[in-house]
């Protein structure tokens, strides 16, 4: 297994291509026109060999982490190696070739040495809105990818540096911000040009034949580093499962998500046959989407800084059937694909659960979004804006859940975008951004909190609302926990008038002066509520975020409320009643 | 007849640097740091450097004063128990938080966030609202407010935070608020965002806020203390404080604005090579400070250091990217900073690959060779190996070190591993450190959009002169500029920093059709604001001048970027030249020309006091035979000579302005060690600073 190559400089090599990679994503997301992605710091950004394997891949971009390199492969089937130029800049959102969903744009640039491409970068970003039947490109409600946008095969947008005028225009009269879209595929095109200085300079100090030798190794560096980790969980068949709700088209069925995670030596079977049919509404999940989930959710149990390269999918065997809901066929809907990625997730968590059961988490809730466009107060300026809620992640042996971010999505933070540049750029007003008390899935490690926000819009306004999943089923409890609340969206609550509307639902015609409340699950909580610390239930009834009441009821402590003291006596006595 | 003294507090240390103004010498002083009492250590120093240099309290002119205890009780969540006062609806912000999981942590089930630095039970919701114009929406209810004091009351709060949604367009309200608390609580610790820092974006306005509230109470009995016993001691002059800035500030303003203070000590660190950039040949320099943890890396254009905004407090800097931790907004040395210093451990990884750092050995067990049963080897360790650091002059010879622990150490744990012999397996560590803090300078330099091989590299710190030449070659940086007593340069920068207040106002509105005069009376407002205190600051001779910018951004996009204007009337004219800087600026960084209309976000105002400073004349050249300076020779490794070559060692402290010596040779003194390889040369200049340059090829 050892190397003949000196370890030390493939050490350096290693960390060289992972900056390469990080600046690359870095410039592109400085200059994104979306203020979603420019918000956040980085994009996702991978390097590849002139076969399209994976070699180093930032850190972010948990989402896209797969859909680069299965992008790759199809850019590379309709354009020859003999085809492409240094300068090239080739873009593709297809989901049924490696994509996600249509806004989920990928650019890739070759990188060339001695005249063939030796290397590419890839960049991804969900860019400003690419059409579609709602602004922003994520209707709640599509049945077909066209409903999410424009589609765009792997087609040369830069040919040798020159930009396709008539592409580019062709791309942005279907966007409803061409702007920032503009700015956006820029941006992701910006990133690749970094990324093919730096890989000319690599290539330039180690010598083309030396560094592609180097990265054999890196590759099968992390191949070893899996092999170890997989090596380690006893070998079996375990079986998980995960419900996932309605999909905002077909009232009242639901779906499941079924996996089989085999562990053979240091190989790992990931098989989901078992799992419904794709559904006809959006909850869909690409291929490419699924597999990032399994990677995620299989990371969880491996060494973390095991570098992602192709190294570390040699030992992974994953079948997602066709036509199911975590390998969808062309042409449905993927963009509310979190559905079932999170089940995914959950269903490999429960698997894995059977081998480590103190080394699990009740479900977390899922991301819930609000699309508005309209007009300013001016009536004439359009504005469009994407408002995001996490909900909260579940309870774990040993830890509560995490107050206000769903597991998967980590990454990010509860408050990553700050109201005060949301009513600057937009016309509305937040009454509310809280937490919201007995949201989280009482246990003896309670779900996290959810989340509640109140919206005014300020003029009238279409709404496009994705309660993802979880919303109705709530984010389930395990070891005996209680699952977290659900999630809901009433507009003008408490008013005459009052409208709960449906969890996914596509431009609703809003009034100025409507508000909108949403309600975004808490965690499932992780074992008996009666088994809580009653001093940790004091602790949350003093934060707010429990009530004295659900203290009493579910958790069946008492707490006095002058001094906030928890009554020990009475307490004895309500759980064993 | 004056004299000039920086303390700098350190974790380990407490270096003094004392200037005596008459003579234009330097005195140093390291003592042992007395966290129990900072007080005493910083008294230490000061009475020990006095009396070495024969002179009296009265004597000193200026004193400056760098403290990491802000960061500390940041890190061992010491401070103050703040209430915070926020809007209706809002007071969950650090509870939802913008901290997330980065690194190993993403895939940690049990990842848990820092907790915040206020309880929720402390967070009083007051019935109020403004508009992002500062228009009433709701007025403050007083009365409620009152009520809401007296329900926090019994949790006894030692300062109180007050941040209220868009109050950087409308400071009303606070202010209002704070006469209610300053009435309901006499003498409470009472931080403003409209005071700390008003700018638009309220997480970050929060963050800054409620850490001058943490930080605030016990800073300022500290600085109240420091000041009283230097006074008794019989120094009048008053105190002051270094800044994350790099300015300086009054002990009085420190405790008012702490947020500010978070990065003293770093901070000092660069305003050295500031003032090397200033003084010096080199007026761009990348400045490389290596310690026992950590290394950080800084940039210097036209004698200036870089700054942030973006920076997090409790998170790391060395991906280059927002991190973990909680944002502040006000101004940072913008320093990327990366787990390799001399204590980091060097191990060999599951898959078989070298690994150096994060982990540090520390100061206890430390490195093998410090024998005090560390086993793990480490930087230090692979230094000893290679003949770098000479056992018998470790730390001027007053720390006995074990060569053969070392070795011992890396053959157990590397060498046998890798299948490599223990002098390879310790160049592998030396290299593999060498690319980590590359990867620091490569954030501040490249990421940003500077070539590097336009500066020179100046390097201090304990560990930094041993690397410095090895880090500078992986950049093609022609130039190594190593300062003399490197340890002990953050004091060094104390002496010649300047008072620096900053301000921001935030004006939204279209570069293309600007309303002038709100800019200029935003602009007149900060300047006076800071013509006050600088005022305040009691520094009588000081010369003020004023620094005004502007932020500009693309109306699309989020990045702003600060571009000078002139202390002039703002015009069109004006904007539009900046927005000229600023589309050429971007270029730069981004690499991109967007046709995008632009858009002024904020005003900022730095007010400097340009202190005097102690004359430090350079010295003439010496008789050019630095054969004097040679005290011995040893062995050691260096590849492109085939291994271990016979080097010549020198005693700095006897090397004279316009030596010259040719590498390979190795520099000496008390605190550091600077390693000049073969192919290089290394001269002393007129203020002793060894430059090292490569030769021409022969």
């Amino acid at each position: 297994m050892q190397s003949t190559l000196d370890p030390v400089l493939c050490e350096i090599v290693k960390n060289a291509l992972l900056m390469v990679a990080q600046e690359a994503g870095i410039r592109a997301a400085r200059s994104a026109g979306s203020t979603f992605v420019s918000q956040s710091a980085e994009v996702a950004c991978a390097l590849f060999d002139a076969t399209g394997r994976v070699i180093a891949q930032t850190e972010v971009g948990q989402m896209h982490i797969s859909a680069l390199r299965a992008m790759l492969a199809a850019v590379r089937e309709d354009h020859a190696d003999d085809t492409l130029r240094d300068g090239d800049i080739l873009v593709t959102n297809d989901p049924f070739r490696g994509g996600i969903h249509p806004t989920d744009v990928g650019a890739f640039r070759p990188i060339f040495h001695e005249g063939r491409p030796v290397f590419y970068c890839g960049v991804m970003m969900i860019v400003s809105d690419l059409g579609g039947m709602s602004a922003g490109g994520l209707p709640a409600t599509a049945t077909e990818c066209f409903h999410e946008g424009l589609m765009i095969p792997p087609v040369k947008l830069y040919d040798a540096g020159e930009l396709d005028q008539a592409l580019s225009r062709m791309i942005r009269a279907n966007s409803r911000t061409p702007g920032k879209l503009g700015a956006d595929i820029d941006a992701l095109a910006a990133g690749g040009n970094v990324a093919a200085r730096r890989m000319g300079e690599l290539i330039a100090k180690y010598g083309f034949e030396q560094l592609s030798a180097i990265v054999e190794e890196l590759l099968d560096y992390s191949e070893r580093l899996v092999r170890l980790g997989i090596a380690q969980i006893p070998d079996g068949t375990y079986r998980g499962s995960y419900v996932v709700e309605e999909d905002g088209v077909v009232p009242d069925k639901t779906y499941e998500v079924v996996v089989a995670v085999t562990i053979d030596g240091s190989d790992c079977r990931v098989d989901f046959t078992g799992t419904s049919p794709q559904a006809r509404g959006p909850i869909n999940a690409s291929y490419s989407q699924s597999l990032s989930c399994v990677l995620f959710a299989l990371r969880c149990f491996l060494d973390p800084d095991i570098p992602m390269n192709e190294g570390f999918y040699r030992p992974l065997h994953a079948h997602f059937p066709e036509g199911t809901l975590v390998n969808a066929a062309y042409p449905s809907a993927c963009n509310l694909r979190l559905a079932s990625g999170q089940a995914i997730i959950d269903a490999m968590f429960r698997a894995f659960a059977l081998v480590y059961p103190d080394k699990t988490m009740a479900a977390s809730a899922t991301v819930h979004t609000v699309n508005a466009h309209g007009r300013h107060l001016d009536g004439k300026r359009p504005y469009a804006m994407l408002d995001i809620s996490m909900g909260a992640a579940g309870g774990r042996p040993g830890h509560d859940g995490v107050d206000g971010i769903p597991f998967f999505f980590f990454v990010s933070g509860g408050y990553d975008r700050n109201i005060e540049a949301y009513e600057w750029q937009n016309p509305v007003r937040y009454h509310r951004y809280a937490l919201l008390p007995d949201s989280g899935g009482p246990g003896q490690w309670r779900g996290g909190s959810g989340v509640i926000k109140d919206l005014e819009f300020l003029t009238d306004a279409q709404i496009t609302l994705r309660a993802t999943d979880r919303s109705q089923s709530k984010p389930q409890g395990a070891a005996g926990g209680h699952p977290g609340r659900g999630g809901a969206w009433i507009l003008n609550e408490g008013q005459p008038g009052e409208t709960v509307l449906p969890a996914k639902a596509t431009n609703y015609q809003v009034r100025a002066g409507d508000v909108l409340t949403a309600s975004v699950p808490g965690g499932g909580g992780f074992g008996e509520p009666f088994a809580r610390d009653p001093a940790k239930v004091a602790a949350d009834v003093a934060a707010g975020l429990v009530t004295q009441e659900d203290a009493m009821q579910t958790y069946g402590v008492f707490i006095d409320r002058d001094t906030g003291a928890v009554d020990e006596a009475a307490t004895e006595a309500l759980r064993r009643a | 007849m004056s004299i000039y003294i920086g303390v700098d507090i350190g974790g380990t240390f407490t270096d003094l640097v004392l200037a005596d103004d008459s003579s234009g010498l330097l005195h140093n002083v390291k003592t042992l740091t007395t966290p129990a009492n900072p007080v005493e250590g910083v008294m230490t120093a000061v009475r020990q450097a006095l009396e070495e240099v024969g002179r009296k309290p009265g004597d000193v002119r200026r004193l400056v004063h760098a403290t990491t205890l802000p960061t500390n009780l940041v890190l061992e969540r010491q401070g103050a128990r703040v209430a915070y006062l926020t809007t209706k609806g809002f007071g969950d912000i650090f509870l939802l938080s913008k901290q997330r999981p980065v690194g190993p942590d993403r895939f940690n089930i049990f990842y848990e966030r820092s907790p915040p630095f206020v309880p929720r039970d402390l967070v009083v919701e007051i019935d109020e609202r403004m508009d992002y114009r500062g228009q009433v929406l709701k007025p403050l209810d007083e009365a409620a407010a009152m009520a809401a004091l007296d329900a926090v009351a019994h949790k006894d709060p030692q300062a109180v935070a007050i941040c209220l949604l868009h109050s950087y367009a409308n400071p009303d309200h606070e202010r209002a608020l704070a006469r209610l608390v300053r009435d309901r609580f006499p003498g409470m610790h009472v931080a403003l965002s409209a005071e700390v820092w008003p700018e638009y974006l309220e997480y970050e306005r929060a963050t800054t806020t409620v850490l001058s509230a943490y930080i605030g109470p016990m800073l300022a009995t500290y600085l109240r203390a420091l000041e009283a016993a230097l006074k008794e001691f019989g120094i009048t002059c008053p105190l002051q404080i270094m800044q994350s800035s790099g300015g300086v500030m009054s002990a009085a303003a420190a405790a008012r604005k702490a947020a500010y203070l978070i990065e003293s000590g770093p901070a000092a660190g660069v305003v050295a090579s500031a003032h090397l950039g200033r003084v010096g040949e080199f007026p761009n320099l990348i400045s490389f400070d290596m310690g026992g943890t950590t290394a950080k890396a800084g940039v210097i254009r036209d004698g200036v250091p870089s700054i942030t905004h973006d920076f997090r407090v409790g998170g790391k800097t060395s991906s280059g990217s927002r991190d973990a931790g909680e944002p502040i907004k006000v101004p940072v040395v913008d320093l990327a900073e990366v787990g390799a210093g001399g204590g980091s451990i060097a191990r060999v990884d599951a898959g078989g690959f070298l690994q150096v750092g994060p982990r540090s050995a520390g100061a206890s067990p430390g490195p093998a060779c410090y024998g005090f049963g560390g086993t793990d080897p480490t930087v230090t360790d692979a230094n000893v190996v290679l003949g770098y650091l000479d056992a018998g002059y470790f730390l001027g010879g007053r720390m006995q070190i074990y060569p053969e622990l070392s070795h011992a150490a890396i053959a157990r744990e590397l060498g046998q591993k890798l299948g490599m012999d223990t002098v390879a397996a310790a160049k592998g560590i030396y290299d593999l450190a060498n690319t980590h803090m590359a990867s620091a300078i490569r954030v501040v330099t490249l990421q940003r959009g500077i070539d590097p091989r336009d500066y020179a590299l100046t390097a201090f710190g304990g560990a930094g002169p041993l690397h410095a030449v090895r880090v500078a070659e992986l950049f093609d940086i022609p130039t190594v500029v190593v300062p003399p007593s490197p340890g002990v340069k953050s004091a060094f920068g104390l002496l010649v920093s300047d008072l620096a207040y900053d301000y921001v106002a935030t004006t939204i509105m279209p570069a293309g059709a600007a309303d002038c005069a709100v800019l200029n009376a935003a602009l007149a407002r900060l300047e006076d604001t800071g013509r006050a205190e600088l005022a305040a600051a009691g520094q009588g001779d000081a010369a003020i001048t004023i620094e005004r910018s502007i932020d500009l951004r693309f109306a699309n996009q989020a990045l702003d970027i600060a571009i000078p204007v002139p202390n002039a009337p703002m015009t069109l004219e004006i904007i539009r030249q900046a927005e000229a800087s600023f589309r050429e600026l971007y270029f730069e960084t981004c690499g991109m020309r967007p046709a995008d209309p632009c858009q002024i976000v904020n005003c900022r105002v730095r007010a400097v006091g340009l202190v005097g400073k102690p004359r430090l004349p350079e010295v003439a050249n010496g008789d050019g035979n630095a054969g004097r300076a040679c005290k011995t020779g040893r062995r050691a490794y260096f590849a492109e000579s085939g291994g271990f070559t016979e080097t010549k060692v020198y005693d700095r402290l006897k090397l004279q302005a316009g030596d010259r010596i040719a590498g390979p040779a190795i520099f000496e003194e008390p605190d550091s060690t600077t390693v000049c390889p073969p192919g290089y040369a290394a001269r002393v200049d007129g203020h002793l600073n060894l430059i090292v340059t490569r030769e021409a090829a022969k």
